[in-house]
C-alpha cells in the first residue's frame, strides 16, 4: 500500500482516526509523512518494553512483600529485573520463580522445560528429571491416543521411577 | 586464519546449493548458553567479562574446538573488521559494535569460527556464548545435528547453567529453555510484488514465529529478503521445534513459487520488463547505494530462478550480495570510503563483475 500523502513510498505506519461524531478514518502514512505531519508514531517496540509491559502487571499482583526479593548470589532485585527484562545470573530463575512463572507462561505458552538436558556437568540427579519428564509426555500422548493399556505400562514406571529416587 | 582471507573466499553457506535454494538463501540456528559460575552480562563488569572470555578459551582448547576452529579476541579487531563479519552473518550488530572496554581496549569479547563459516561462536554477545550454524539452502536438521554435537562436545568441558525446570538459563527470558533460534532466510519478491507478504506475516505471528530484516534483530527488510524464526524455545523439545518448521517453511516456499508462475502468466511484460530493468542499471550505473543494490539484486536473483537470465548463477548473485556492503567494498578498495564514493565504487564493482569483456 502506498503513502496516501505522498502516493510514492509505502505506508508504514496505519492509524484509525475517530472523530468527534464516532465517525473512523483509517489513516495510511509513510514514516517521512508521518514524522513531516508530527504525527505521534514508534515503528518498533523495542524487546525490553514490550517484556517490561507484560512483568509489570504481575509485578503488582505479587505484592510488595515480593517486590523486595533481591537476589543472594548476584544483588540484582525484581524492580531491576522488571526494567531490564535481564536476569543478573543464574540463580535469578529459582529466586523470582514466582514471578517469572507467569511470564514465561505468556512468552511460551509453558513453564516447563522438555528438551536437552546437559550429559556432563550436572550430574545423574538431572538426567533421571528428563527420563521423568519423558515418561510423563509419552503418557500424555498415548492416553490422548486412547492407547490406555500401554499407557498403564508407562504410568508404572513413573511410579518405580519416582519410589526410586525417593530411596536414593 | 586472518580476517582478511575472508575477502578471499565465500562462505559455504552461499553456494546456492541445498534444498530450496532458489528461495531459502540460508538456514541458521542459534543457541544462547551462560556459564553457571559467572554472573550474567548485564551485570558482569569488564573484569569479569575477561575472566569469562579466559575460561570459555581454555574450555573450547581442552576440547579440542580450537583448533580446529579460528579464535578471534576483539582487542585485535578493528571496527571494520567487525563489520566485515558482520556482514558475513558471522557476529550480531550488537557484537560489532559493542563499545571498547573501559581500557579502550576491548579483550572481554571474542569470536571462534571454523574455515567454511558454517559454525561461529560469539563470546560474550548477550549471553556468555552464542554458538551458530550457517548453511546454504534449506537444511535445518543436518544443520541442527552439526550444532547439537558441537553443544554436546563443549557442555563436557563448560558448567552450563541449566534447571530442569527451565532448562538452559539465558539473560533474557524470551531464550530460556532449549535457548535455540531456527531462522531461515528466504527471498520472496514474488510475494512483496503481489502484496501477499502481508498475509505471510500475519499467519507466521499467529503461530509465533518472527520476521526480520537481512541482518537479523532490528534491521529492516531490503529487497525482498526475510529471516524467519520461532520465538517458542521453552516448553518444546528441540525436535519438535524443527519438525514444526520444516513444515512452516515449505508451505511459503509453495506459496512464493505459485506466485511466481501467476505473475509470470498474467502479468509477464511488467515482471520480465522489472528484471531486465534492473540487470541493465547493474551492468551500467555510475553511482549505486546499498538500499538499491538490494533491491536491484532481488529483481535479478529471481530472473535466474525463473529462467530468464541465463548468464548470471545464484551463487554469484549471492557473492555479490555480501561483496557490494560497506565494510567488504572497503577492503577491495583497500581504505575508507565515504557514503558517496562508495555508492560510485560499488556500481564499478558491479560493471566489472557484469560486463564481459570485449572480444
Amino acid at each position: 500500500m502506498l503513502c496516501k500523502n505522498c502516493n510514492k513510498r509505502p505506508a508504514t505506519i496505519h492509524l484509525t482516526e475517530i472523530s468527534h461524531n464516532n465517525v473512523k478514518q483509517e489513516i495510511h502514512l509513510c514514516e517521512e509523512c508521518a514524522q513531516q505531519k508530527g504525527l505521534p508514531y514508534k515503528l518498533q517496540f523495542s524487546l525490553s518494553e514490550v517484556l517490561s509491559s507484560l512483568i509489570e502487571p504481575i509485578m503488582t499482583k505479587m505484592g510488595k512483600e515480593n517486590l523486595n526479593m533481591k537476589c543472594p548470589n548476584c544483588g540484582i532485585d525484581y524492580a531491576t529485573f522488571q526494567k531490564k527484562a535481564r536476569f543478573g545470573c543464574a540463580k535469578d530463575y529459582e529466586v523470582f520463580k514466582k514471578g517469572i512463572s507467569p511470564i514465561l507462561e505468556k512468552i511460551h505458552g509453558a513453564t516447563q522445560h522438555y528438551g536437552k538436558f546437559p550429559q556432563g556437568t550436572s550430574g545423574s540427579g538431572i538426567l533421571k528429571e528428563k527420563e521423568l519428564l519423558d515418561l510423563h509426555r509419552e503418557l500424555e500422548k498415548l492416553v490422548k491416543s486412547e492407547e490406555f493399556e500401554k499407557a498403564a505400562e508407562i504410568r508404572d514406571k513413573i511410579k518405580k521411577l519416582k519410589t526410586r529416587k525417593k530411596t536414593e | 586464519m586472518k580476517i582478511d582471507d575472508l575477502m578471499n573466499k565465500v562462505g559455504t553457506w552461499l553456494e546456492g546449493k541445498g534444498k530450496d535454494s532458489d528461495i531459502v538463501i540460508s538456514s541458521r540456528i542459534r543457541l544462547a548458553r551462560n556459564l553457571d559460575n559467572f554472573v550474567f552480562l548485564t551485570l558482569a563488569n569488564e573484569e569479569q567479562k575477561k575472566e569469562i572470555v579466559g575460561f570459555i578459551h581454555n574450555a573450547l582448547v581442552s576440547a579440542k574446538i580450537i583448533p580446529p576452529m579460528h579464535y578471534f579476541s576483539f582487542k585485535d579487531l578493528t571496527s571494520a573488521d567487525k563489520h566485515l563479519l558482520l556482514e558475513r552473518h558471522l557476529i550480531s550488530r550488537d557484537h560489532a559494535e559493542a563499545p571498547n572496554g573501559v581500557t579502550g581496549q576491548n579483550g572481554s569479547r571474542a569470536l571462534v569460527i571454523n574455515d567454511k563459516e558454517t559454525s561461529s561462536i560469539m563470546i560474550n554477545e548477550e549471553d556468555h556464548l552464542r554458538i551458530q550454524g550457517l548453511r546454504s539452502g534449506f537444511q535445518l536438521a543436518e544443520l541442527w545435528d552439526e550444532i547439537n554435537e558441537l553443544d554436546s562436545r563443549m557442555e563436557k568441558h563448560l558448567p552450563y547453567a541449566f534447571s530442569s525446570q527451565f532448562g538452559y538459563l539465558t539473560a533474557c527470558p524470551t531464550n530460556v529453555g532449549t535457548g535455540l533460534r531456527f531462522s531461515v532466510m528466504v527471498h520472496l519478491p514474488a510475494l512483496v510484488l503481489s502484496k501477499q507478504i502481508e498475509k505471510v506475516f500475519q499467519a507466521l505471528t499467529r503461530v509465533k514465529y518472527t520476521v526480520r530484516g537481512f541482518l537479523g534483530e532490528g534491521s529492516q527488510s531490503m529487497g525482498d529478503f526475510y529471516q524467519i524464526s520461532n520465538l517458542v524455545t521453552l516448553g518444546r523439545a528441540e525436535k519438535d521445534i524443527l519438525s514444526e518448521m520444516e513444515n512452516v517453511i515449505p508451505e511459503i516456499i509453495k506459496y512464493e513459487r505459485t506466485w511466481r508462475e501467476k505473475l509470470l502468466n498474467e502479468q509477464a511484460n511488467q515482471t520480465k520488463d522489472r528484471i531486465w530493468r534492473a540487470y541493465g542499471i547493474l551492468k551500467n550505473a555510475y553511482t549505486i547505494t546499498s538500499g538499491e543494490t538490494m533491491e536491484l539484486l532481488s529483481a535479478v536473483r529471481m530472473g535466474i530462478n525463473i529462467g530468464l537470465i541465463k548468464d548470471l548463477t545464484i551463487a554469484q548473485v549471492n557473492e555479490m550480495f555480501i561483496f557490494s556492503q560497506p565494510a567488504h567494498l572497503q577492503r577491495i578498495a583497500g581504505e575508507a570510503l565515504g557514503p558517496e564514493e562508495r555508492d560510485i565504487f560499488r556500481a564499478s564493482y558491479f560493471r566489472g563483475k557484469l560486463t564481459k569483456p570485449s572480444k
